[in-house]
């Protein structure tokens, strides 16, 4: 748990610890060049007063804050880098449900253009 | 292991303004930080104005690029054990800026785009250039160009002395993409990626500095394969018969 995902540190005795148990797995690693050695923070969902982070699933979840007595606000938190195309589909149909859309999801078939297509405007 | 303080020297500029200038941020660095913790950190205590792109954080997405005390790195795997402590950092040479340390890659990924760069093969063919695969499974891998290992950060046209003075070079990258082209073709037709490269702003244009080589950070060698297409563009017109050879 941090106090501002804006500003993190890497404390070496986490980087100590991926090097001990990574050699665990794979002796060579021990021995191999440190690249970088960076930290990151994600939102995590869960009851409140979790005391560490290991107590929250990695599940996501979608908030209508209509119930909060805001309408109009949609929260789409949690999840991992590897459930975000649904995690946009959630939010999406969520959204589209309380506009009255019924137009079907469609990022599950799109393919996405490479990021050079920004400078070379090549459509797919 | 108490912490150290760096002077970082920043080039800033805005269009708005009337010219560059160079910032200075004094900025406490840690064992093992990079340039681009210490960027970081200048945006977030410093100024969050200044422009930097970054990504993967581990050299990878080739978005980082800059030069560090004159030389093109990429910023996140660049430590600041190794260097003193006032340290330069300028964005990258022969683009035009955009911000601070953001320059337009336009005409970088334009160029690459011009190669073709097939990333897939369009057929599966067994027989001719195509498969490296003895038989029983396992690859050969002499012969195979590690192409796929250039992560396009720029940092090679930035340091080729001819591509800083003259925007109408291909440039290391898009030359080295147009030889895997050549030596890879994928089911593709090389010649146009030949075509490209048989061009006085294209191979020939080289003055050999290797100053690409010397900085990429992936092991791609640019300099390897403008050399490498020279001899393959030699030997194609050694090849071509002498009648109908047009003057160049």
């Amino acid at each position: 748990m941090v106090d501002d995902p804006d500003d993190l540190e890497v404390p070496a005795d986490h980087v100590e610890a991926m090097f001990r148990e990574g050699a665990r797995l794979v002796p060579a690693v021990a021995t191999a060049t440190v690249r970088a050695a960076w930290s990151a923070a994600r939102p995590l969902v869960g009851a409140a007063g979790a005391a560490t982070g290991r107590e929250l699933s990695r599940t996501f979840k979608c908030f209508d804050h209509a119930g909060d007595g805001v309408e109009g606000l949609v929260t789409i938190t949690g999840g991992k880098a590897t459930t975000l195309r649904g995690m946009a589909e959630a939010a999406a149909d969520l959204v589209c449900a309380k506009l009255g859309l019924e137009a079907p999801c469609r990022t599950r078939e799109t393919v996405l253009l490479p990021h050079s297509a920004f400078y070379t405007r090549r459509v797919a | 292991m108490s912490e150290r303080t760096i002077r970082l020297r920043v080039f800033r500029h805005r269009s708005r303004d009337p010219g560059p200038r160079y910032d200075e941020f004094e900025v406490p660095v840690r064992p093992g930080g990079t340039v681009l913790d210490a960027l970081l950190h200048v945006r977030r205590h410093h100024d969050p104005g200044l422009a930097l792109r970054h990504s993967c954080l581990h050299a990878s997405c080739g978005t980082c690029g800059v030069r560090v005390d004159g030389r093109e790195v990429l910023a996140c795997v660049t430590g600041t054990d190794e260097l003193g402590d006032r340290v330069v950092v300028e964005p990258l040479a022969g683009a035009a800026v955009v911000a601070d340390l953001v320059v337009d890659m336009g005409d970088f990924y334009q160029r690459l785009e011009a190669t073709g760069r097939p990333l897939v093969r369009a057929a599966h063919d067994g027989a001719a250039n195509g498969d490296a695969d003895d038989g029983d499974g396992a690859a050969r891998l002499d012969g195979l160009v590690r192409f796929e290992d250039c992560i396009e950060c720029g940092l090679c046209v930035s340091a080729c002395p001819v591509a800083g003075g003259d925007p109408r070079y291909q440039g290391p990258a898009a030359l080295t993409a147009a030889w895997r082209v050549a030596s890879e073709p994928r089911g593709s037709d090389p010649a146009a990626a030949l075509s490209l490269a048989d061009d006085g702003q294209g191979a020939w244009r080289c003055h050999l500095a290797f100053e690409c080589s010397e900085v990429c950070p992936a092991g791609v060698d640019p300099a390897g394969a403008i050399m490498a297409l020279r001899r393959r563009l030699l030997r194609d017109r050694l090849a071509r018969p002498l009648a109908g050879r047009r003057r160049r």
